[in-house]
């Protein structure tokens, strides 16, 4: 019973016991421990992106009031969860096309970097307590510059196709990308702020009172941006399935292209993973202290609730165009942001600490409403103006 | 050869390997890539350094900026998917260029062998990410560098918006 409470820690453990206790020099003990974790690491967000794409398809096909993989057939298994295999076997055995002028290194290797890079990023998402691949004291950072460092793989894709339509495609997907950047950035600093760190189990351990509940205009503009940064709908134009294709990946088939939607889907989890950690408390729960196995199961919780939220988003609102996309960015949530911190900072120096963690989670949430509030009232007026 | 030596000779041959092929590399766009691997390589070596925060300012910055503004003024303005041919883009005073980058290379390495650079770096601070925020807008440390910085960039702002305004 005792093993069970901190079940994933003590598996750890005990692996290490194994080898420490064969006749192994100690460097080569910790190496391999090291290796063997990281690879347990990676392969977490590939097993929950199998599940988050079933998740999907189900909750895609009730707000469109259709069976999913509900009904695949004798051969679709319970529920239909063997459908997202056969969609993975499908991709596997697509031949695997290459245009004949395509810059074939540039070609090849896109893929493999933005799935490089997607499966980067869960090095530093807390799975449970005590339970993160590495505790970087830059952990949110770490986050957001693989991000950004994110957008050369759509350049290469888009340039290596030797495809004028893959080519903008992929500037427009960038032009994007770096302009929700901002309100992001600016979004987790607010939270960084009040927490008072960068790393990702202090912001969890920071979290007394969720800060969804004290800062809700931040966790709404970090979603929003984040949205966009997925390019999920409403902003997904760039991969509008029955317009453009793919974007930046028309000329991909096969496997590239699975790699392309898989780390798609990866990124969308660590965005769930981040966005809980930062307002949603992380891996905080009721009985968190007793039994420690339980906090990845609020994890997992809080995750699947911000996916059906995201998947909501998806399938009921429509496509924003990219001049609307942009012109939201600079004309709303960037000055928003703005206002965001200078309030939220002033409002932070203004309530000592001294008065309780209460008193400021008040604080903060009043101040809050009060932009919300302002920032409803501003907008109202300019689309009166606008549209009178 | 401790495994901190290992890691530099790793992170330094990405850097300066990266860094070689950008200069001799005839597609445009694959230089441009290498440029962004030699970037990788200096982050490495920040990290080497202690200092993760310089590291992913680097990538945030140089990577997510620099390299996409490089690459998109490339996209926009060449057709470099074919190479140049019938030897318009050779260099035909290689042998002055050369010259004058032995010249430059011997000076710098005759000045960096020579020059008594003080002793060993003391250790790294616990939290040096909240001592660099501070310092940044320490009245006595570097808040006027700092705001400075911030108005040349709204100029810069300022100045992108009108050049590019459509009259």
């Amino acid at each position: 019973m005792e093993f069970l409470k901190d079940l994933i820690t003590n598996i750890g453990l005990w692996f290490h016991e194994l080898l420490a206790s064969t006749s192994l020099p100690e460097v080569w003990v910790r190496v391999i421990t090291l290796v063997v974790g990281a690879s347990v690491l990676a392969l977490v967000p590939l097993v929950a992106v199998i599940f988050l794409i079933w998740f999907e398809r189900k909750i895609a096909a009730r707000i469109a009031s259709r069976l999913g993989p509900n009904n695949s057939g004798a051969y679709g298994g319970p529920w239909g969860i063997l459908q997202v295999f056969a969609d993975a076997i499908k991709m596997f055995v697509k031949e695997d096309v290459i245009p004949t002028a395509a810059d074939r290194w540039v070609f090849n290797i896109a893929p493999m970097l933005v799935l490089a890079l997607a499966v980067l990023i869960w090095a530093v998402i807390p799975l449970g307590k005590g339970l993160i691949g590495s505790d970087l004291n830059i952990g949110v950072f770490y986050i957001l510059s693989l991000g950004s460092a994110s957008m050369i793989t759509m350049l290469m894709a888009g340039w290596g196709s030797n495809n004028k339509y893959a080519t903008l495609g992929a500037l427009r997907s960038i032009v994007t990308l770096a302009s929700y950047e901002i309100p992001q950035v600016l979004s987790v600093l607010v939270v960084v702020m009040v927490a008072g760190s960068f790393s990702m189990q202090d912001i969890i351990e920071a979290q007394d009172v969720a800060f969804l509940f004290t800062l809700p205009l931040t966790a709404l503009l970090y979603l929003a941006s984040s949205l966009s940064e997925l390019e999920r709908r409403p902003f997904d134009l760039v991969e509008a399935n029955s317009g453009i294709v793919a974007g930046c990946c028309i000329e991909y088939s096969g496997m590239k292209s699975g790699m392309f939607y898989l780390a798609e889907s990866l990124n969308q989890l660590a965005v769930t993973a981040t966005f809980s950690t930062l307002f949603l408390g992380g891996w905080r729960g009721p009985w968190v202290d007793q039994a420690p196995a339980l906090s990845t199961l609020w994890l997992m919780l809080k995750i699947l609730l911000l996916t059906l939220i995201i998947q909501f988003f998806r399938y009921t609102l429509p496509r924003l165009r990219v001049d609307q996309i942009l012109r939201l960015n600079w004309k709303f949530l960037t000055p928003l942001a703005l206002v965001n911190i200078c309030v939220v900072a002033l409002v932070g120096q203004a309530v000592p600490t001294s008065a309780g963690p209460w008193v400021r989670a008040g604080a903060f949430l009043g101040a809050n409403i009060l932009l919300a509030l302002a920032m409803l009232k501003v907008s109202s007026q300019q689309w009166q103006t606008a549209a009178g | 050869m401790s495994l901190q030596q290992i890691l530099f000779i790793i992170f330094g041959a990405i850097t300066l390997g990266a860094a070689l092929l950008v200069v001799t590399r005839r597609n445009v766009f694959h230089a441009a890539l290498f440029l962004i691997l030699s970037f990788f390589g200096v982050a490495g070596l920040y990290v080497l350094l202690e200092a993760p925060f310089l590291a992913a300012v680097q990538l945030f910055v140089y990577v997510g900026g620099i390299a996409i503004l490089i690459v998109f003024a490339i996209t926009l303005t060449r057709d470099t998917m074919n190479p140049l041919e019938n030897g318009a883009g050779r260099n035909r005073q290689w042998w002055a260029a050369a010259l004058v980058a032995v010249a430059l290379c011997g000076m710098l390495g005759w000045v960096a062998l020579n020059h008594d650079w003080g002793a060993a770096p003391g250790p790294v601070l616990e939290h040096s990410i909240a001592i660099l925020g501070t310092t940044l807008v320490d009245p006595e440390g570097l808040v006027l560098p700092f705001e400075v910085a911030s108005v040349l960039l709204l100029v810069t702002l300022i100045g992108t918006v009108t050049i590019a305004r459509e009259r």
